[in-house]
C-alpha cells in the first residue's frame, strides 16, 4: 500500500494522477519549476516542492532533485505520468537504489521496448505479425536491398525514435540515399543514437492501438483499441474509440496478439501495443508498444469504464487484476480532441501568449482533462498541450455531435489553439463517415 | 506572495486554505478583510521574508515567494543593498560543517564565493556559496530543513 506519491510530471497529466491518488485515498506530492509555481497541479497536491529553473532538462529531468524531494517528502513511489522521465530506464533504476518505487514497467521490459528492432524481433517470436522491414541498417546496401525486394513507399525509423522524431517517409532511392544520412544526423541529435531501420509504409494504413493492463502476477488483459488516425507530422489530434474499421473477430484477434506481446516481455501495468491495419487485406502489423500512460487514455476510461491511472497504482502496489478479459465491454463511444496551443494555419507552430478567457466546454457525455484557467501563460518549454476535451455518447453519431457541441461552447483567447482545426474536421464528410487514414491531413 | 489563512472552527478542527491574494481569500477571511490587505502589504514592502500571527480566532501567514528577492522601497537605501543567496538545489540544508562548526552566523563578513551551507541531494553535499560580498544579516532557514531549488537562505547586505 502507498501512503504517498511524488507525481514526476506537469500539466494535465499531474492532475489526472492526483485525482487518482485522492480517491484511492493516497497523499501526493507534486514538483514543479519555477514558473509553474502557480500550476494547478502544485494547488491539488497535499504538498509541492521547486526542483529548478523553467527548463525541463533542469527541472523536470533534474532527477537528483525529484529523488531528493521523493527521499524528503518520504513517497513510496514516483508516478511519471508521460514523456519526461517516463521512459528512461536509468530512472527506473535509481529509484530502485533509493526503495521507491517506479509506477510503470521494470527496466527489462522498457529498454527492450524501447529498441525498436529489437521489441519488433520479439514479439514476432509469439507470433504476433509485424511489418516488413529491416534490423538496425549497418550499411546503406541493406536498405536498397530490402527497397528492391518491397518496393517504395517505405519508412526511415530511428531505433530510439519516439513521438513522430527521426521518422521519414520515402518513395525513391534518390529519396532513400538522402533520408538515410538525414535521418541519421536527426536521430543523433534527438536521441543521441543514430541508429536507423526500415519498414514498409502503407500509407492508407490505420493507426490502431491496444490499451493492455497487467499485474504482477502475470494475468495480462486488454481493454480494447483506439483509433488515432487523424495525426498531423506524426502527431495525433483526434483519436476515439472504438474503431469503426475493427470488427468484433478483428478485435479479439488483434487483442490476443497485445496481449501475447505484453506477456513475452512480463509486462505489468498500463501499456499500449501499437499496430498498423490495413483495412483493404484485413491485415494488421505491430509497430511498437508504449510502457506508459498515454495522453488519449480517456477514451479507453469512457467505453470501458475502467479507471486506468487508478488500475496503474494499484498494480503497482502487487494488487492482482479483479477482472477478466471476459468481464470487459466496450459500451458506446468516445472520441477525444486534443487542444494544443498551435496554430493551424501556420503548419500547426506550437505559440506561446497568455490565456486571457477560457469558457470550458460540458454538459452530458464531455469531459475535460486540463490543467489551464485564464491568465494562464502558456510558456515555450514544455509541450503545447492545453486540454484534452472527451466525449462519449452511445454510438459515434452520437459521440460526434456532442463533440461538435463541446468545440462550439469551448473558448480560448490569448493563444492560438487547434480549436478551429477540430470545429473544419468534425464537419468534414469523410471524417463523420469514418473514412480516415493515417496519411489523410497529408493528402487533403 | 502567498497567504495563508486560518480559520479555527469551535471544535477546534483546523481548515486551512491556501490561496493567491485574490477574492476567495478575502471572502473567507471578511473579518480581516482590510487588515489583511494591509498585512500583506506591510510584508511586501519589509525586508522579511515572513509574518506570522495566532490569535484565537484566526491565524495568518503571509509569506514572500521564493526566489524572489524583497521589493526595494523607492526610498530605502538599506532594503536596495540586500541581496538573497538562494539554493539552487533541492534538499537538506546543512548549516555546519563535518565537524560540526557553523560555516556562518549572523553578522560576518562574507567574501564571494564563500561556502555559507551544503544542501544534501540524494547524499551528494553541494555547496552553496555566496554569489556577493557584504555583511550576513539573516539564515532563514534552520539547520536540517528541507529547503527547495529556488529559495532564500540567506540576506546579504552588500
Amino acid at each position: 500500500m502507498f501512503r504517498k506519491i511524488l507525481i514526476a510530471n506537469r500539466g494535465e497529466i499531474a492532475l489526472r494522477i492526483i485525482r487518482a491518488c485522492r480517491e484511492l485515498g493516497i497523499r501526493t506530492v507534486a514538483i514543479f519549476s519555477e514558473v509553474d509555481r502557480e500550476s494547478l497541479h502544485v494547488q491539488l497536491a497535499d504538498e509541492a516542492f521547486c526542483v529548478g529553473p523553467a527548463p525541463a532538462t533542469e527541472s523536470y529531468l533534474n532527477i537528483p532533485n525529484i529523488i531528493s524531494a521523493a527521499l524528503i517528502s518520504k513517497a513510496d513511489a514516483i508516478h511519471p505520468g508521460y514523456g519526461f522521465l517516463a521512459e528512461n530506464p536509468e530512472f527506473v533504476e535509481i529509484c530502485k537504489d533509493h526503495n521507491i518505487v517506479f509506477i510503470g514497467p521494470n527496466r527489462e521490459s522498457m529498454q527492450l521496448m524501447g529498441d525498436k528492432a529489437k521489441a519488433r524481433r520479439t514479439v514476432a517470436e509469439v507470433d504476433v505479425p509485424t511489418l516488413p522491414g529491416t534490423d538496425v541498417i549497418e550499411e546503406d546496401r541493406e536498405a536498397f536491398k530490402f527497397a528492391r525486394e518491397y518496393g517504395f513507399p517505405i519508412m526511415i525509423k530511428a531505433v530510439a525514435g519516439g513521438g513522430g522524431k527521426g521518422m521519414r517517409v520515402v518513395n525513391s532511392v534518390e529519396e532513400l540515399r538522402q533520408g538515410l544520412s538525414e535521418a541519421r544526423s536527426e536521430a543523433f541529435s534527438a536521441f543521441g543514437d543514430d541508429r536507423l531501420y526500415l519498414e514498409k509504409f502503407m500509407p492508407e494504413a490505420r493507426h490502431i492501438e491496444f490499451q493492455i493492463l497487467g499485474d504482477k502476477l502475470g494475468n495480462v488483459i486488454h481493454l480494447g483499441e483506439r483509433d488515432c488516425s487523424i495525426q498531423r507530422r506524426n502527431q495525433k489530434l483526434i483519436e476515439e474509440a472504438p474503431s469503426q474499421v475493427i470488427s468484433p473477430y478483428m478485435r479479439r484477434k488483434m487483442g490476443e496478439a497485445a496481449v501475447r506481446a505484453a506477456k513475452a516481455i512480463g509486462y505489468h501495468g498500463v501499456g499500449t501495443i501499437e499496430f498498423l491495419y490495413d483495412t483493404s487485406s484485413s491485415r494488421f502489423y505491430f509497430l511498437e508498444m508504449n510502457t506508459r500512460i498515454q495522453v488519449e487514455h480517456p477514451v479507453t476510461e469512457m467505453v470501458t469504464g475502467v479507471d486506468l491511472v487508478r488500475e496503474q497504482i494499484r498494480m503497482e502496489m502487487d494488487e492482482p487484476l479483479d477482472m477478466n478479459q471476459r468481464q470487459i465491454f466496450i459500451r458506446g463511444h468516445a472520441i477525444e480532441c486534443r487542444i494544443n496551443a498551435e496554430d493551424p494555419d501556420n503548419g500547426f507552430t506550437p505559440v506561446t501568449g497568455e490565456v486571457k478567457t477560457f469558457r470550458l466546454p460540458g454538459g452530458p457525455g464531455v469531459r475535460v482533462d486540463t490543467h489551464i484557467y485564464a491568465g494562464y501563460k502558456v510558456l515555450p518549454y514544455y509541450d503545447s498541450l492545453l486540454a484534452k476535451v472527451i466525449s462519449y455518447g452511445k454510438d459515434r453519431e452520437e459521440a460526434i455531435i456532442r463533440m461538435d457541441r463541446a468545440m462550439y461552447e469551448i473558448k480560448i483567447d490569448g493563444v492560438k489553439t487547434t480549436i478551429p482545426f477540430h470545429r473544419k474536421m468534425l464537419q468534414d464528410v469523410r471524417f463523420r463517415e469514418g473514412e480516415i487514414h493515417t496519411g489523410y491531413l497529408e493528402g487533403r | 506572495m502567498e497567504t495563508y489563512v486560518r480559520s479555527k472552527d469551535a471544535e477546534g478542527e483546523d481548515s486551512f486554505d491556501t490561496a493567491e491574494m485574490d477574492a476567495d481569500i478575502v471572502e473567507f477571511a471578511n473579518f480581516v478583510n482590510s487588515d489583511l490587505r494591509e498585512l500583506v502589504n506591510i510584508v511586501q514592502e519589509s525586508k522579511y521574508s515572513h509574518l506570522k500571527f495566532d490569535t484565537d480566532d484566526v491565524a495568518v501567514k503571509i509569506k514572500k515567494r521564493y526566489g524572489v528577492p524583497p521589493k526595494p522601497s523607492p526610498s530605502g537605501i538599506v532594503e536596495k543593498s540586500l541581496k538573497p543567496i538562494v539554493s539552487r538545489y533541492l534538499g537538506v540544508l546543512h548549516l555546519n560543517d563535518e565537524r560540526g562548526v557553523p560555516y556562518v552566523k549572523v553578522g560576518d563578513k562574507i567574501k564571494k564565493g564563500q561556502v555559507l551551507a551544503t544542501v544534501e541531494t540524494m547524499n551528494i553535499f553541494n555547496d552553496v556559496k555566496a554569489s556577493v560580498e557584504g555583511k550576513l544579516v539573516e539564515i532563514l532557514e534552520k539547520d536540517g530543513n528541507p529547503v527547495e531549488y529556488g529559495q532564500i537562505l540567506f540576506f546579504v547586505e552588500v
